[in-house]
């Protein structure tokens, strides 16, 4: 099982934030299609402290919040969602945080906040 | 004229016609051909440029990799990344980038006389503008080509300027169009805006559709410092103000404001007892129910649709109230209220929208 699942719509963003943990140790596992990515998700059976899942909700094929609501730390999977994202919308924001995630980003994003974030995410087991 | 020079003339026309059939083809050919190129080509700065963020590769490297490009590839390469990542490294490379000849270009095709060679600058300095690009970026968003103007509003992120600000706000039309509700939220996004003077420009506009925007403004930002300037623009003499005013307030969500919606539902304009009806269903005001409750029979068919609507969306004593209405009651409100019970969540979500400015002015009459 990943530590990190990058689920981002650009190609080359997702490449680049593959290596960002890649190369700091991390096991990745990332997808630019939303109906693979949907798939893997339901098909993983994470155990208690589930991968970070770093998500864009506006990538086709994938209902994000439908998604957090069933597999989400609140749901009946464990996978811990981070949202990354250009919908920077209070309602957007307060949604994804009701439904369990650990935080909403919007982009752009500053690379270094993103970095900390998502390794203090992976460091605290259940955050 | 002999046949001889007919025949000539006719050869060349024919030609002529050949030719232009033979370019529209190549053209439809390979214009495909020719995208696909450029987007890789982007790609491949792109890739470039996230190599550099990434630390892989250093800083010069990368510049030199931009100075290689054609100056549309740069451009749109920094927009594609700008769109993603922000930060030290980002704005290291912004200022080296700055010093290259392309971005001399780049300005100076500010001034152009061609619209499109504008939209290049208005897309670079989008990426790269400093504060000493203000007069610059004053006068593409005062451009003649509307392409322009819009593409320009993006530098307002990287400019802090009260002088921008309330040019971008002067592009807001009369209409809420999406132009209208992209600057505006652009705008709401700004780091530092001035609150103090937004409130000045509430309370004493003149122009009722830099009014109209900056209530749309205001409800982006739904600061509670904004809330009285909203509250006395539902008594502005212009019918849109008004509107606006009330569907400002459903971001809001305050007893006053309560109040004071409440009081709009009785206003003789059916647009304001709509407007009014939706912005009290989005709070989720439950003190509203009864007022609502009785809008059910309103002569205006929108006003029971919105009033109808809101109820549903309060809960459950909005719920119960449109489960007890009878024929007997009135016809209307009872058929208003079977109707909003039986919309499933999508069609409620889309009535439920906070604009119904953009209906036609004709009020639905009811009839006996």
């Amino acid at each position: 099982m990943p530590d990190l699942v990058i689920v981002q719509d650009d190609p080359l963003f997702l490449e680049f934030l593959e290596y960002l943990f890649v190369s700091r140790g991390y096991r990745v596992r990332s997808f630019h299609d939303g109906s693979e990515a949907r798939d893997w998700l339901d098909a993983a059976r994470p155990g208690r402290d589930g991968p970070v899942v770093l998500l864009d909700p506006e990538i086709p094929g994938l209902s994000a919040f439908d998604l957090m609501e069933a597999r989400g730390f609140y749901g009946t999977g464990q996978f811990r969602f981070v949202i990354l994202s250009v919908e920077g919308s209070e309602e957007a924001q307060v949604r994804s945080l009701r439904l369990g995630a650990l935080d909403y980003l919007v982009k752009p994003v500053r690379l270094p906040v993103l970095r900390a974030k998502i390794e203090n995410f992976l460091s605290s087991p259940h955050s | 004229m002999s046949v001889a020079v007919l025949t000539a003339l006719a050869l060349i026309q024919s030609a002529f016609v050949f030719l232009l059939i033979t370019t529209l083809l190549m053209s439809r050919w390979f214009r495909p051909l020719g995208s696909k190129l450029a987007r890789e080509r982007v790609d491949e700065l792109s890739r470039e440029l996230y190599r550099y963020l990434s630390g892989q590769i250093d800083l010069e490297v990368a510049l030199d990799r931009l100075d290689d490009a054609k100056l549309s590839t740069i451009l749109h390469a920094l927009q594609d990344v700008a769109g993603h990542v922000k930060g030290g490294l980002w704005e290291t490379l912004v200022t080296a980038a700055r010093e290259r000849p392309w971005f001399r270009i780049v300005l100076s095709r500010s001034g152009s006389r061609f619209w499109w060679r504008r939209l290049d600058a208005a897309h670079g300095l989008s990426v790269l503008a400093r504060p000493s690009d203000e007069i610059r970026l004053l006068r593409l968003l005062g451009d003649a080509h509307a392409v322009v103007r819009l593409a320009t509003v993006p530098s307002l992120r990287r400019v802090p300027s009260q002088t921008l600000v309330r040019a971008a706000l002067d592009l807001a039309d009369s209409g809420r169009t999406p132009i209208q509700h992209y600057v505006v939220e652009t705008v709401s996004r700004l780091p530092g805006l001035n609150l103090a003077s937004l409130r000045v420009r509430l309370a004493g506009g003149v122009d009722p559709r830099e009014t109209r925007a900056l209530l749309d403004l205001a409800a982006c930002l739904g600061l509670p410092d904004l809330l009285p300037a909203v509250l006395d623009c539902l008594q502005h003499p212009v019918l849109e103000v008004r509107i606006g005013a009330v569907r400002a307030l459903s971001r809001f969500p305050h007893q006053k404001v309560t109040k004071a919606l409440v009081l709009a539902l009785s206003d003789p304009e059916w647009q304001i007892r709509a407007q009014a009806a939706t912005a009290l269903g989005v709070i989720g005001a439950r003190d509203a129910a009864r007022p609502l409750f009785r809008l059910l029979n309103d002569h205006s068919w929108w006003v029971r649709l919105r009033s109808g609507v809101a109820l549903r969306l309060i809960g459950e004593p909005g719920i119960q109230m449109l489960e007890g209405v009878r024929p007997s009651y009135d016809r209307f409100a009872a058929d208003m209220a079977r109707y909003v019970l039986g919309l499933d969540d999508g069609a409620l979500g889309e009535f439920a929208g906070e604009d119904v400015v953009g209906y036609a002015t004709s009020i639905p009459a009811r009839v006996a």
